[in-house]
């Protein structure tokens, strides 16, 4: 993961949302690329290819390009949101926000027998082209987009990314979760996942993954204690994941970005392939708290460790500047 | 496909097995554990045995010096106790290497570490190295079903067997789940559900921990084994702690009289998930990971619902309270007079008017309904092991020589299993694996 | 592992061995139970009368063949439709040939049974044998996933009662009491029986049906549940059965060959017995040559509403290996039951949530209400499909697996 997504993954605290989102009500035109991209593995100097979005350079990239989750995206509930595709590989690309209800336009092949099968979900760019996409009235919460062409090829060779669409009033603070896998088999020449040969090796977060002996990924966003913290977790991976949040309850609020009727406190909850949920934890101690994958994705291409682990970082109140090993209230350090 | 091999394997072991429950007291009322404050528990080997014949590796907790156990000891405390958890590691492995460290997380618990024990640092917590105690503690604040689990190579060490679980009961008392009218219950069982991949548990025996390393088994699992409270079906319904099963001490044998309540505690110990199909009736899910489903304190479960398969997620657990009275059947379920005599009875619904009988839970409105239809010919049919040769509660008819046998009292019985039926089985065999039977005996018939 | 394997040819071969030591039934036969009925038809013709809130079918468990969308043709054990077959003739006319009509007559997924609360049910079940598999001798159940408050005698769990051996028949009896989205399936052998077909979709509709409520400013007299305030009404309902074959299974099973349960592994998702883009062909499939031309997949799970409309959603999981996630594309599901009950807390709390997919595992149901847009357009698609997305395949033909379309007319 890079500096710029990690940051954006953290979000920003109260004031310069405030800012963000000024800018985000006036103007909701998003541009993206879809490139051919690479990522080295945390156990292998050998690169695996990838495909990615990232944002428009307003050409094709002359070469592949470090791949990571796409860029977090942030719209505003309510406002209309137009997202414009530059496709930069070999075969139609389109873009589709499963929880945002919308219009879609399905490309179709006929088969052998005669019969259409839908290919992609809604209109595509073609190799080198362009294509446009707009959601009207679009509804607050956390969402995936992702490719809705060929799916079971390309979401999981990278095309995927986040959507923010407003906030909570219970909570100014939040991170972003983006639970994905890697089946590197697959990738060498990109091929469509099938029932059978689907079997991931790479456990991400955030397009990170986590491997035995490296530093654990840290999330703080400048997180306080009693202060609400707003979990967003997205899965872009075509497994079902359970992330657990070691020692407190959270309290679910909201999947696929629909409010539930009565909030229901767990400490951890089931991520399903495709699904996005929204958690508010009000930390009571400072400290390092663990989040990870309880159906054990907890491996980085079969070495034991590693896989989907985060650690959260909850600042004391007043902030100092740095933490202080805790071990109580649930915290490891 | 081989229907009659395995009446006869599930016949034979299940027989034991209930004979021996009729002799063991208080086995099915409540649920196994160690109760206290103060639990020391200790990591080791052990080898735990399928109905097939096969024997894995495992890692377990043991209680003090005895046997490493699958799952690890289930802990009963009371709301509010101090709680603490001393756990040594005592771990050997195959190879030579240094035996892993290994832990114990509490999800949903606020735990501290003992100044006296205070182990070494780990990913999830602090952990007990080899030959060393590392001392956890938590406040029971609140009742409900837990569970614990290591945080230590979890994908690995949880696989291995380093699993359990916390019941807190709450000061309204033991036979409440929460401390609301509404999580009353008469009797309760737990469904700690495993899966298990022998591959892992062979590399580790032969090679210690260092064996799945270069292997893909954890990334890409494929389970052939499925566990109740660590025993594979019908070793599920044997007595607990049976002496042929030294490292599986817990079984899973849900009994019941109509009209009372039983509580499931459902956890997911393993990395699966599994669709607990609960024959009988539905189930009201009160609670979720130690949390009573309640739309503001005091409100009881006023946003519990009723599930007919209970979807357990890894690492979470849920309680639900089942009940079964055969209300509304359209036929009496102790036979009528047309019967024979013998099937005379009442039904008075006089004391608490409900629309049940006051002391049976008879349904009142189907009294005296005959049976609604006429059923094949002894020839025609093939009889389970658990059919009493009865339609009707309580009774008993002659079976065919070597039929039925495995329900002496003329209960009621419903297959509770995993509806991913691939895991209700032992290999090639059916029934097995993730599965037990509910017996619901006839009032009157003693349980335990 | 080698020791396992040892034991399971062992278990075969001592299982084939106690096969053939088995008596056939001396005075099998089938036998209709059906109040009013007196041919054996399950129906009421010419001077019968059909009693008050009574219903009646006849199946037969049998064997027979499909077609996967890649065109595959798959040996599968199934339910068959009889209802109708004249069993009990008056004399001298002649009696149907029960047998002759269920063989090969198997259907995927089963026949579907569609009840009304408060009906009294009368099931007949015929085992008419596996005419591929004459080695077998397997009884049969019907299995009525869910009903709740039920006895062991018409529960069909072969271990805690009785189930029917072939050439003879058995009739379930079922107070339907309760509406809700329910499933049946055979529970002999259920891991084996269930993989090979043996399932199907079951619903129950409300006493609330014929009554008018008007919710949304919309008049509906067609509810999923007894709502009390028509916040479950819809204009069109539509069974969905998750479903999911093995093929390496089917096949050693029509080669004669064990393959072990626990060693399963699904290759073919669906939706309703198919296959994409088959689950949006609104007709039966064709009939495949292997069964000797009979019709057995006729459930399409082709979604098609007018603008305005709300659509129910009846979805249920029958595969017997793996949990799916089943997800909506550009329109969101609105959960109002869950297993056959209103999602409602005990003191009526309102538990609907929308959401775009929903996970189940075998045996578990969801019932979830599309609201069409008032200003779709005709031919306006939107898509159910699983978002475990390597299931978008017909084993490894792209672009098919567990998807269906809906269609605005
Ligand atoms: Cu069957
Ligand atoms: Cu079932």
């Amino acid at each position: 993961m890079n500096r710029t997504s990690l940051l954006k993954c953290l979000r920003i605290p109260v004031l310069l949302l405030v800012a963000f989102f000024s800018v985000a009500s006036s103007s909701s035109a998003l541009n993206l690329a879809a490139v051919e991209g690479r990522w080295t593995p945390p156990d292998s100097a050998v690169p695996i290819t990838m495909w990615g979005f990232i944002p428009d350079p307003g050409s094709c990239p002359g070469a592949p390009v470090a791949w990571n989750v796409g860029p977090l995206q942030t719209g505003t509930s309510g406002a209309n949101l137009t997202i414009n595709l530059r496709n930069c590989l070999s075969e139609p690309v389109s873009i589709v926000i499963p929880g945002q209800n919308t219009i879609l336009t399905p490309q179709t092949i006929t088969d052998g027998q005669g019969r259409v099968r839908v290919r992609a979900f809604t209109n595509e760019a073609a190799p080198g082209g362009t294509a446009s996409y707009t959601w009207n009235n679009i509804k607050a919460g956390t969402f995936l987009y992702q490719s809705g062409s060929n799916p079971a090829k390309q979401v999981h060779m990278g095309l995927y990314g986040s959507l923010v669409v407003g906030k909570y009033s219970e909570a100014t603070k939040d991170v972003l979760l983006l639970f994905s896998e890697i089946d590197p088999a697959l990738h060498g020449t990109p091929a469509s996942a099938t029932p059978l040969n689907y079997k991931p090796k790479y456990f991400l977060i955030n397009g990170k993954a986590y491997s035995s002996g490296q530093p654990i990924p840290v999330v703080n966003g400048n997180t306080q204690v009693n202060k609400n913290l707003l979990i967003r977790f997205a899965n872009a991976g075509l497994m079902s994941h359970t992330p657990v949040l070691q020692g407190p309850h959270m309290t679910i609020i909201a999947e696929d970005g629909n409010r539930y009727p009565y909030a229901r406190k767990q400490y951890s909850v089931l991520l399903a392939a495709g699904k996005t949920l929204d958690a508010i934890w009000r930390p009571v101690k400072s400290g390092t708290y663990a989040l990870y994958d309880r159906s054990l994705s907890l491996s980085s291409n079969g070495a034991p460790g590693g896989g989907m682990l985060v650690y959260l970082d909850i600042k004391p109140f007043p902030w100092v500047l740095f933490t202080a090993p805790i071990t109580s209230g649930g915290a490891i350090r | 496909m081989h229907m009659r091999v395995i009446k006869t394997a599930f016949q034979v072991t299940v027989l034991f097995a209930a004979f021996l429950l009729l002799l063991t007291v208080n086995a099915g009322a409540m649920i196994n554990g160690i109760t206290g404050t103060t639990f020391n528990l200790t990591a080791k080997t052990g080898h735990i045995s399928t109905p097939d014949g096969g024997s894995y590796l495992i890692w377990g907790y043991a209680n003090g010096t005895g046997l490493a156990q699958y799952p690890g000891p289930t802990l009963i405390v009371n709301q509010g106790a101090l709680v603490r958890v001393k756990l040594t590691n005592n771990l050997t492995v195959a190879g030579g290497g240094t035996p892993p460290n290994v832990s114990i997380v509490f999800p949903g618990q606020q735990v501290t570490i003992a100044s006296a024990d205070p182990g070494v640092p780990g990913i999830l917590t602090k952990e007990a190295a080899s030959g060393k105690t590392v001392t956890y503690q938590f406040t029971a604040t609140n009742p409900g079903t837990y569970t614990y689990y290591s945080g230590t190579d979890s994908a690995l060490q949880i696989e291995m067997g380093f699993m359990g679980t916390i019941i807190v009961r709450p000061t309204k008392g033991a036979n409440f789940a929460y401390n609301h009218q509404d999580a009353k219950f008469d009797r309760e069982t737990l469904f700690l559900l495993t899966e298990m991949d022998p591959r892992i548990h062979q590399a580790v025996e032969n090679f210690g921990p260092a064996g799945v390393v270069g292997t893909d088994y954890l990334a890409n699992y494929f389970p052939v084994l499925w566990f109740i409270n660590g025993r594979a079906a019908p070793d599920t319904m044997a007595e607990p702690m049976a002496p042929w099963l030294p490292y599986q001490p817990y079984n899973c044998m849900p009994m019941m009289h109509p009209g009372e309540k039983l509580l499931m505690r459902v956890v997911g110990g393993g990395r699966d998930l599994h669709p607990f199909h609960h024959h009988g009736s539905h189930a009201r899910v009160i609670a979720r990971d130690g949390q009573l489903l309640a739309s503001a304190p005091n409100t009881g479960p006023d946003l519990s619902t009723e599930v007919f398969t209970i979807q357990s997620q890894p690492g979470s657990t849920i309680d639900a309270i089942f009940e079964w009275t055969g209300k509304g059947l359209g036929w009496d379920i102790y036979g009528t007079a047309a019967d024979g005599p013998e099937f005379i009875h009442t039904c008075n619904d006089t004391i608490v008017v409900d629309g049940f009988d006051d002391a049976t839970h008879e349904y009142c409105a189907d009294h005296d309904k005959p049976f609604p239809v006429t059923l094949p010919t002894n020839q025609e049919l093939a009889f389970g092991g658990f059919y009493s040769g009865s339609p009707f509660l309580g009774s008993l008819n002659s079976l065919p020589p070597g039929q039925g046998g495995l329900n002496p009292n003329g209960g009621y019985t419903y297959m509770w299993h995993s509806h991913t039926e691939k895991e209700m089985v032992n290999y090639d065999i059916f029934p097995g694996g993730m599965m037990t039977m509910l017996l619901i005996e006839a009032p009157g018939v003693p349980i335990n | 592992m080698n020791s396992i394997l040892k034991y399971s040819i062992m278990a075969v071969s001592v299982g084939s061995f106690l096969s053939m030591m088995s008596v056939f039934p001396a005075n099998a036969g089938v036998s209709v139970q059906c109040p009013g009925d007196t041919d054996g038809s399950a129906t009421w013709t010419g001077s019968e009368v059909q009693p008050p809130n009574t219903k009646c079918m006849h199946l037969g468990a049998g064997d027979g063949f499909i077609t996967m969308a890649d065109g595959l043709s798959q040996y599968i054990f199934g339910f068959s439709n009889l209802t109708g077959l004249v069993t009990r003739p008056v004399f001298p006319a002649p009696a149907d040939d029960v047998m002759m009509a269920g063989m090969l007559g198997a259907s995927f997924p089963a026949p579907p049974i569609v009840l009304d609360e408060g009906d009294e049910f009368y099931l007949t079940l015929t085992n008419v044998g596996m005419a591929v598999r004459p080695d077998l001798f397997d009884p049969h159940t019907v299995h009525y996933h869910g009903f709740p408050q039920a006895a062991p005698i018409f529960d069909g769990v072969p271990d805690s009662s009785i189930s029917i051996n072939m050439g003879s028949s058995l009739t379930y009896y079922y107070k339907i009491n309760d509406p809700g989205t329910y499933m049946y399936h055979c529970h002999v052998e259920a891991a084996e029986h269930m993989q090979m077909g043996m399932v199907g979709n079951l619903y129950v509709r409300p006493a609330q049906d014929g009554t008018t409520k008007i919710y949304g400013g919309k008049t509906y007299t067609r509810f999923a549940y007894n709502d009390g305030d028509g916040s479950t009404g819809y204009d069109v309902d539509y069974p969905i059965q998750i479903g999911s074959f093995d093929s390496a299974f089917h096949n050693a099973s029509e080669a004669v060959q064990p393959l072990p349960f626990a060693l399963m592994v699904d290759n073919y998702p669906m939706l309703n017995g198919r296959g994409y883009p088959d689950t949006v062909n609104p007709a039966s499939l064709p009939a495949p040559a292997e069964n000797g031309g009979k019709v057995s997949q006729k459930e399409s799970s082709l979604v098609t509403a007018d603008r305005g409309q709300r659509v129910l959603l009846r979805i249920s999981n029958l595969n017997v290996t793996r949990f799916y996630t089943l997800g909506s594309m550009g329109i969101s599901m609105n959960v109002i039951g869950k297993d056959a009950k209103l999602l409602r807390g005990p003191d009526g709390k309102n538990l609907y949530y929308k959401t775009n997919s929903v996970t189940l595992g075998g045996g578990q149901s969801v019932d979830a209400i599309i609201d069409i847009p008032a200003d779709a357009i005709s031919g306006r698609r939107y898509f159910l499909y699983t978002t475990n997305l390597n299931y978008l395949s017909n084993d490894t033909e792209p672009f098919g697996g567990m998807m269906t379309e809906i269609r605005v007319n």
